[in-house]
């Protein structure tokens, strides 16, 4: 061969031993984790009362990013006191200017922080209720939020009367809606629309008679009233749109396409539209998927895919079933990532890129696991996420990881060269930070930042809720969670709902402890200390005998064969719970008591053939929401990091010879 | 491969897996003094599935490795520097066969200064390059350009490695042949270059295949025997692996010193 044949050959090797390794280092595109189980029977439920019901039309002008809407709600006073005052929220109004109270900070504080160039708003031309002769009654508005005369998200219309408990109203309106450049989920990239929040809700009234009215504050989310959603969407023909509900009808004309869909019981209404969708549809055990999704991330479509087969049947059986029968799932085209990571009634956006599993991350599979799980908490049990954002987001962020964990047992959320991460151990360390800083149970717009949001309402409510469940075991507390899940099924729960469920299935201590440690920064650290032994030996002193006063001095006194060991293991901070103490003597004998948290300290004797060498606190790392792991332990030798010095060793002498000759 | 050349191999691997350890001391340090080393299982717990401990490692001990790696720019800059002596070595070694690690290494000392030089221009270029490959693929957004994926910047990454990598060795062999040479080589190196680009391409693209296959399979393998787990042995295992990778990898380099060189003088006797 000569020397240009052996060139090439050589050449054709390397680049094939290049291929093999690539192969080798990356982690599976799409992992093989547990199969998926099947969806469990439904059964027959009782239907929610529709208490604020939609009918509209909108049409979308893709030049001018403006939705012209008109229709119709019906409206019932489902309280137990009459009411004078409809109170509705505008949220588009939120970014209407930078003195609303969305958009006033300087510093940003909403989820994504983006600021388009472009703001947005919302206009109702008119709001007339039949029951009162026709009367538009929106002339007679405020102008602004109550107490905030810059703000115009949250207003209240008088009413000509009062409407009684069990009265219904037909309202008809007419709004327009001025989309801004994308922001917070809503808004237009290019061609691309996200339409969220995007015409006039009635505020959801509580028993009392009382609406849960709120300004739109960055920090917060939606609550609103179940009803039934049937909106008709008039588009550019060639736009592919994706919504709420059920399509149920679709016609083109004039170089428009109208398309009708309804959902119900639902309490919101999004949709989106663009012209450069790709789709996919699949069905899951009988439920209708359909994937929209821009050109060149087909991959993560399938992730996608993989992840809601597994997801479905495994949040239905420990949630409640599912009970609409389409999902649509959208992910944002490049440009448009902050309509992404959002969930709205049997429509979840998600994001993440195609080639993150090969850097072993499972960004795909993180968001869609975490947007579906809340059709539960946010869609079915419909909490409210501006006072308690932590009864979704915290529940929600549990369940993500519990559902991750089961899919991929090693790897939830990254696994590559023989290192693993799940989410557990990542929450717990972004939990620990602020854990201190503010109580979780807070209201969204009382958190001083949404990154002290982020830590306590995701992180350390789902700590604190992996910690009971490996506490009280899995079988237990996933049946108590679905308890309350079953219980609140279209019921707008509270805390209290939550606690009480909680003390009904794991026990007034669980109760105290989840109280504790959501509303008043309860915190936990247990440590061990004062590792002592000595040799046991036969009593000294007087001892009364049958056949008189014995009297064995110190000296007398014969030491046995036998040591006796003792440690202390303390707990700081408020919250109380049971954990496993192990002591192990220095000939490997191994001893697990159990303390059940109550009181400052317990003492842990020990009796042997060989001192007590180790106290561990936790062995099995229960207790997530210790606040040092590190403190845990005592034993009497130490150790050389063989392992570290090694592998750190290794990587330096490799990413020296990258960058050094 | 004589006797000559096997000890400078060794002492070439040596000196380099050292650098590598004594460069992660202070991390090490920084890692023990978190706890870890009081812990009955030590390290173990760091590589334990879910990464718990690993987790927490990061909150308690973030600042001080952070510390750490701020201090460490000297040290780095250090090691950087020392490691053109083992280079410089091989390539004495391959000019002059009977040389030894002494003579091999007192000759790349002579010449510390050019050889330093020579990497420091290389690392600024390579940089660069990889800043340009990153620009031009982040402004081939448009659709013909999707079509082909990665594939366009890989390709245009790979042949500017080569490049520089060709380019800078050569001038290190030119330093060995007429170290008179100096600042004019540049001129003889890109002629040599291009006169032999394709055993050059070809010996470039086997050490790097062959090079980055042995750090796959090292590290499938080191996942498997699972450090994670009780047993010394399996620390033994992977550190024998590991340094065998560190060994492939020199005696690439001196595959590939021996494919730059060749050229410029009569072969040297490498068996």
């Amino acid at each position: 061969m000569n020397f240009r044949g052996r060139a090439i050959v050589e050449a054709a090797m390397g680049l094939a031993a290049l291929g093999i390794s690539a192969a080798l280092l990356a982690p599976p595109s799409r992992p093989r984790g547990a199969p998926p189980e099947q969806r469990p029977a439904k059964t027959a439920e009782r239907a929610p009362k529709l208490v604020a019901s939609y009918t509209l039309n909108a049409e979308l002008d893709a030049g001018k990013h403006n939705v012209k809407g008109s229709g119709t709600i019906a409206w019932q006073n489902t309280s137990r006191s009459p009411v004078r005052s409809l109170f509705f929220h505008l949220y588009l109004n939120a970014f209407k200017n930078e003195r609303s109270v969305f958009l006033r900070s300087p510093f940003g504080a909403s989820r994504d922080d983006s600021r388009g160039r472009d703001f947005g708003y919302i206009d109702v031309a008119s709001l007339t209720v039949r029951e009162l002769g026709n009367a538009d009654i929106w002339p007679n508005r405020q102008r602004h939020s109550p107490g905030d005369v810059d703000d115009e998200t949250d207003i209240e219309v008088p009413l000509p009367r009062a409407v009684e408990p069990g009265e219904s109203l037909t309202l008809d309106l007419r709004f327009e809606s001025q989309l801004p450049e994308l922001m917070e989920r809503t808004g237009y990239s290019g061609s691309f629309h996200f339409v969220a929040q995007w015409f006039p809700k009635l505020a959801r009234l509580e028993d009392n008679g009382e609406f849960s009215h709120f300004s739109f504050h960055p920090q917060a989310e939606f609550y609103a009233d179940f009803g039934r959603y049937d909106v008709t969407l008039d588009v550019p023909q060639g736009f592919t749109v994706g919504a709420t509900g059920a399509l149920v009808s679709q016609s083109t004309a004039g170089g428009r396409k109208r398309v009708r869909y309804v959902a119900e019981p639902v309490h919101d209404f999004a949709w989106t539209a663009w012209d450069g969708f790709q789709e996919k549809r699949f069905s899951a055990g009988g439920l209708d998927v359909r994937m929209l999704f821009p050109a060149g991330q087909e991959k993560a479509a399938t992730l996608s895919e993989d992840t809601l087969r597994f997801a479905l049947p495994y949040f239905e059986r420990r949630f409640g079933s599912y009970p609409y029968p389409t999902l649509t799932v959208m992910h944002p085209p490049p440009g448009a990532e902050a309509s992404g990571g959002m969930e709205y009634p049997t429509l979840i956006t998600t994001g993440g890129d195609w080639y993150t599993p090969y850097l072993g991350m499972h960004d795909v599979q993180t968001v869609v696991v975490h947007e579906f799980g809340h059709q539960w908490f946010y869609g079915i049990l419909a909490s409210n996420e501006a006072r308690w954002p932590f009864l979704d987001e915290g529940l929600n962020s549990y369940a993500e990881q519990a559902a991750l964990g089961a899919q991929l047992p090693r790897q939830s959320l990254f696994g590559a060269l023989g290192i693993t991460l799940s989410g557990d151990s990542l929450f717990r360390v972004f939990a620990a930070a602020r854990a201190q800083d503010e109580p979780v149970g807070s209201a969204a717009s009382e958190f001083s930042s949404f990154r002290n949001l982020g830590a306590l309402v995701y992180s350390r409510t789902a700590t604190l809720l992996a910690t009971l469940e490996r506490v009280y075991g899995k079988a237990r507390f996933q049946r108590a969670l679905g308890a309350y899940a079953a219980r609140f099924r279209f019921a707008h729960p509270t805390p209290t709902d939550l606690l009480d469920v909680i003390g009904d299935e794991l026990g007034s201590d669980a109760r105290t402890f989840l109280d504790t440690a959501l509303f008043h920064r309860g915190r936990v650290d247990y440590v061990a200390r004062d590792l002592q032994n000595t040799r046991a030996s036969d009593p000294a002193g007087y001892f009364e005998r049958a056949s008189g006063r014995e009297h064995i001095t110190r000296q007398q006194a014969q030491p046995t064969r036998e040591f006796v060991g003792r440690a202390t293991v303390y707990r700081h901070g408020s919250l109380e719970l049971p954990v496993d103490v192990l002591l192990v003597a220095r000939d490997g004998t191994r001893k697990l008591e159990r303390w059940d948290g109550h009181g400052a300290f317990r003492v842990f004797e020990y009796r042997g053939a060989t001192e007590l060498a180790r106290v561990v606190v936790d062995p099995d790392h229960k207790l997530l929401i210790d606040d040092d792991l590190f403190n845990n332990e005592l034993c009497t030798s130490s150790r050389v990091l063989w392992r570290v010095h090694e592998r750190l060793g290794y990587f330096a002498a490799l990413a020296l010879a990258g960058v050094s000759p | 491969m004589n006797r000559a050349f096997s000890r400078t191999l060794g002492a070439v691997w040596l000196c380099r897996s050292v650098l590598g350890w004594l460069l992660a001391l202070p991390f090490v340090a920084a890692v023990a003094d978190s706890g870890v080393g009081g812990l009955f299982d030590g390290d173990r717990v760091l590589f334990e599935p879910g990464g718990l401990f690993l987790a927490e490692l990061g909150r308690v001990s973030g600042p001080l490795l952070n510390g750490a790696a701020a201090t460490m720019w000297p040290y780095v800059l250090a090691a950087f520097a020392l490691r053109t002596l083992p280079q410089g070595a091989l390539f004495q070694q391959t000019f002059a066969p009977s040389s030894g690690p002494r003579k091999a290494f007192g000759a790349a000392s002579a010449r510390v200064v050019p050889l330093v030089t020579i990497a420091a221009v290389e690392l600024l270029a390579k940089v660069a390059l990889v800043g340009i490959v990153v620009f031009v693929e982040q402004a081939a957004h448009a659709e013909p350009a999707r079509r082909f994926g990665l594939l366009p910047a890989a390709a245009l990454l790979g042949a500017g490695l080569f490049a520089t990598t060709a380019l800078a060795d050569v001038r290190r062999g030119l330093l060995f042949v007429d170290p008179e040479l100096e600042g004019a080589a540049l001129g003889p190196a890109l002629s040599h270059v291009r006169t032999n680009v394709l055993p050059l391409l070809g010996g470039y693209a086997l050490r790097v295949g062959l090079g980055m296959l042995a750090v796959a399979v090292a590290a499938r393998l080191v996942e498997w025997i699972d450090v994670g787990r009780p047993g010394g042995w399996r620390v033994l295992a992977a550190f024998a692996l590991h340094q065998l990778v560190l060994g492939l990898v020199t005696a690439l380099d001196a595959f590939w010193i021996r494919r730059v060189v060749s050229p410029l003088q009569p072969p040297a006797s490498f068996l």
